[in-house]
């Protein structure tokens, strides 16, 4: 299909119109499209309106709880984020690629990095992988026993006006817990020991108390 | 950790990652918008239950394909739950009843006020939508209530409508279009 055929259908791709062979035909397209998708965003959100213009019914008592233990078996199923524990050998557990970069990172942080190298060596810091919404690795954080932080980070380039913001989350955390805003690749802050790991969000400049948009969580 | 004051994009990320309390929070903000669609397009009360049932079973299933670079998490919850409603209206060759008399204004605000223990600022963003949607033409109204809100596909819906195919797109393009514009501007 061409792109302006699709373009035509993209409305009715949005308000669900279209037959299964021709929504893989627009799927098609799309694909190759940013601007097709671009479009069809526009238009989904207005289709999403229609469902938001009508009085919301109230939740039928129990529907929940069916709902919940109707779910088919995951594979990948959460674990609750354990408090760190000690890790003998350390650097045997970091990807080569990884500790290579963390090391570099060190050696970057001049005579301030010594607390990070012997960090690396330390069997009671702990290394947390931060990934994305899709399961991509998007930077890792190695935390010291006393708790400082030193993470490497490839986020995406922010907008002007935007800030990345670190959150201490698990462990004894009932609300995620703001901490320092940024803008670069390398950060160091203090963990809050009741946190057992960090999240990153995507913020207005000078932060929020709570996060708005989320970029990157523990992988578990 | 409450994620309540997590974004629906969170929330699907982490649903994404198999967390059961993430998806708790998606039903407990969408769950009673999923049934209202249910019923608006003619399903009945055991009908709108496995509806809202399958929905949530497809938003665990299908999370992890939910690209928020494409679409607004909003977006893709509520995309699922039509796509699931008009499966069943189709399968069960159930219709809605026949177009409903447009309401003034002033009877959309009175039906829909936020009152005590109500969701008040999405009460709000309701009326916004509902006067979005009469800032439409009638011929723009009629498209939206049978591909949308009586789930045709476009070569019936033009044939109910006595509309040439072409016509039927082009009244759903500026539709959807206008609600954007009317929303951006409120």
């Amino acid at each position: 299909m061409k792109p302006e055929e699709a373009r035509e259908l993209l409305p009715l791709y949005a308000l669900d119109a279209l037959s299964p062979e021709e929504r893989a035909q627009v799927e098609q397209a799309l694909e190759l499209s940013p601007r097709l998708q671009a479009e069809l965003k526009e238009l989904q959100a207005a289709a999403a309106d229609l469902a938001l213009a009508l009085p919301p019914e109230p939740r039928p008592e129990g529907l929940e709880e069916r709902i919940i233990a109707s779910l088919p078996p995951r594979v990948e199923l959460a674990k609750p984020l354990s408090p760190p524990s000690p890790r003998p050998m350390l650097l045997r557990w970091l990807a080569p690629a990884v500790a290579a970069a963390l090391l570099l990172v060190v050696a970057w942080l001049g005579s301030l990095g010594w607390g990070w190298v012997q960090a690396l060596g330390d069997p009671r810091s702990q290394v947390i992988t931060l990934v994305d919404a899709q399961g991509h690795t998007v930077g890792r954080a190695l935390v010291r026993p006393d708790r400082r932080t030193l993470m490497v980070l490839s986020l995406p380039r922010l907008a002007a006006g935007k800030v990345y913001q670190a959150w201490g989350v698990g462990g004894a955390v009932a609300q995620p817990i703001p901490l320092e805003t940024f803008r670069s690749r390398v950060v160091t802050l203090w963990l809050p020991p009741a946190a057992a790991g960090l999240a990153i969000s995507e913020e207005p400049g000078g932060g929020s108390q709570t996060p708005t948009e989320i970029r990157a969580l523990p992988r578990l | 950790m409450s994620l309540e004051h997590f974004s629906d994009e969170a929330l699907l990320a982490l649903v994404a990652r198999g967390d059961e309390e993430a998806l708790r929070w998606l039903y407990r903000r969408y769950a009673g918008s999923v049934l209202a669609l249910a019923r608006r397009m003619g399903l009945d009360a055991a009908a709108r239950e496995d509806c809202v049932q399958e929905v949530f079973q497809r938003i665990w299933r299908g999370a992890a394909s939910f690209d928020p670079r494409k679409t607004q998490a909003r977006s893709w919850l509520l995309a699922v739950a039509h796509h699931m409603a008009v499966d069943l209206v189709r399968r069960d060759a159930s219709r809605p009843r026949a177009l409903e008399p447009a309401q003034d204004e002033e009877e959309a605000e009175a039906f829909d006020l936020p009152g005590p223990g109500l969701d008040e600022g999405g009460a709000l963003d309701r009326v916004r939508i509902q006067r979005a949607l009469a800032a439409l033409s009638p011929e723009e109204r009629s498209v939206i209530e049978v591909l949308y809100y009586q789930g045709y596909a476009h070569g019936e819906a033009a044939e109910r409508l006595g509309i040439p195919l072409g016509t039927l797109k082009t009244r759903a393009r500026r539709a959807l279009e206008k609600l954007r514009e009317v929303l951006g501007e409120a």
